[in-house]
């Protein structure tokens, strides 16, 4: 029996092996450079870091040396300003109502009526509220009418009248307001 | 016979390069992974020291910004800060600042409730039954901020002015404790002169 050899088959397989060695060759050639490139990038980059902790360290180095020299002031220091911090903000909450009640009856006197205020309150966001007290009605009216007045309202930025009650037995005219007085903060 | 022209390609030239290539290729990633691990883990110190820097600086500027101006008495300006805000409450304290604030102004303190409503963590809120003549309670309206040798404050006052002699003052008192860990956290403040002389005035009214 004769025995055939098929060369022509085996030069295809060669040619294929070829065919991929060569793509193989490429990638390989491509990974390899963008290996070498992303290597000297990264390398840069690490030298860069580096140097610039090393920069930070000695100015890390440098404040601490001048925070140690000053550690007894800087404690001190430290705690003044936060307790003064508190202390400013625990201020603010505070009414400061009676600065408030003095200038309500600098508003007052030019009428005369300032020693006719028979409530007063107000809050720490100047929320007001008082009263006034009259004995006869054309009294109650020029009240009103002061209060109407442009210069007085300026000292408000909001006003109204609550309400007007009359006391019979003791006939007293109650004029109630309420409103916001301007902040001096 | 096959496999055997298979070996001998497999061990040719080109195909011992394209290995000893990808050999290349494998190193060479492994390095590039190593390299931007330890670059990650440069980058995160340097993160962590310029957070570090930046509450150093902070103190550092509040140093040099107000060593000047305070460094001679910042510790008599602490003790009189320490003692209108104490770092803790005690019910002593409360009464001997209740005690100060009658025996300056002039007031009777009849009794106190404290509004537990109104109460915090560092306030205490209570409500004070004053008895006394007309300018005495007129001074207190005036002075109760620091009288008492507390930092005293009103949030709302109500008051009738013909019946003022007696009346109910709302006031809360105030402690705090100093975050020590906190250093850096203050800013690089510059304390002003104005300060200064609030701090001056508080202090001699205590």
């Amino acid at each position: 029996m004769k025995r055939r050899i098929n060369l022509f088959s085996q030069r295809i397989d060669n040619q294929k092996a070829k065919r991929y060695l060569r793509t193989g060759q490429r990638v390989t050639y491509g990974v390899l450079l963008f290996g070498v490139l992303a290597l000297m990038a990264l390398f840069g980059t690490y030298i860069y870091l580096s140097n610039n902790l090393a920069e930070l360290n000695t100015k890390k180095n440098t404040y601490n040396r001048y925070i140690l020299t000053n550690q007894s002031f800087n404690k001190d220091i430290q705690r003044f300003v936060q307790k003064f911090s508190l202390l400013k903000t625990y201020i603010k909450t505070d009414a400061n109502g009676y600065s408030y009640y003095r200038d309500l009856i600098a508003i007052l006197e030019p009428a005369g009526i300032a020693d006719n205020i028979d409530t007063f309150s107000i809050d720490n966001n100047q929320n007001l509220d008082y009263s006034i007290k009259v004995s006869t009605y054309e009294e109650g009216i020029q009240v009103l009418e002061f209060f109407e007045q442009p210069d007085v309202l300026e000292h408000f930025n909001s006003l109204t009248l609550e309400s007007f009650n009359i006391t019979q037995n003791e006939v007293e005219y109650t004029m109630t307001f309420n409103g916001v007085m301007k902040s001096r903060k | 016979m096959e496999g055997l022209n298979k070996l001998k390609l497999l061990i040719s030239k080109k195909y011992i390069s394209v290995v000893l290539f990808i050999a290349l290729d494998i190193v060479f990633l492994i390095f590039i992974s190593y390299l931007g691990y330890k670059i990650y883990g440069v980058y995160s110190e340097t993160q962590a020291l310029n957070a570090e820097i930046d509450q150093l600086k902070s103190s550092s500027l509040l140093i040099k910004n107000n060593k000047d101006l305070l460094e001679d008495n910042i510790g008599q300006y602490n003790t009189a800060l320490d003692s209108i805000i104490p770092d803790t409450e005690t019910y002593f304290q409360v009464i001997s600042a209740f005690e100060q604030l009658e025996a300056k102004t002039g007031v009777n303190i009849e009794s106190y409730s404290i509004n537990l409503s109104e109460t915090t963590e560092d306030k205490m809120s209570l409500s004070l039954t004053i008895t006394g003549t007309k300018e005495s309670i007129e001074t207190l309206f005036e002075k109760y901020h620091y009288f008492g040798g507390r930092l005293m404050t009103n949030e709302k006052l109500e008051f009738t002015p013909e019946g003022l002699d007696s009346m109910t003052f709302l006031v809360n008192l105030y402690h705090a404790k100093i975050d020590e860990s906190a250093a850096g956290s203050s800013g690089s403040n510059v304390i002003s002169k104005d300060d200064i002389e609030l701090i001056k005035q508080i202090a001699d009214q205590l």
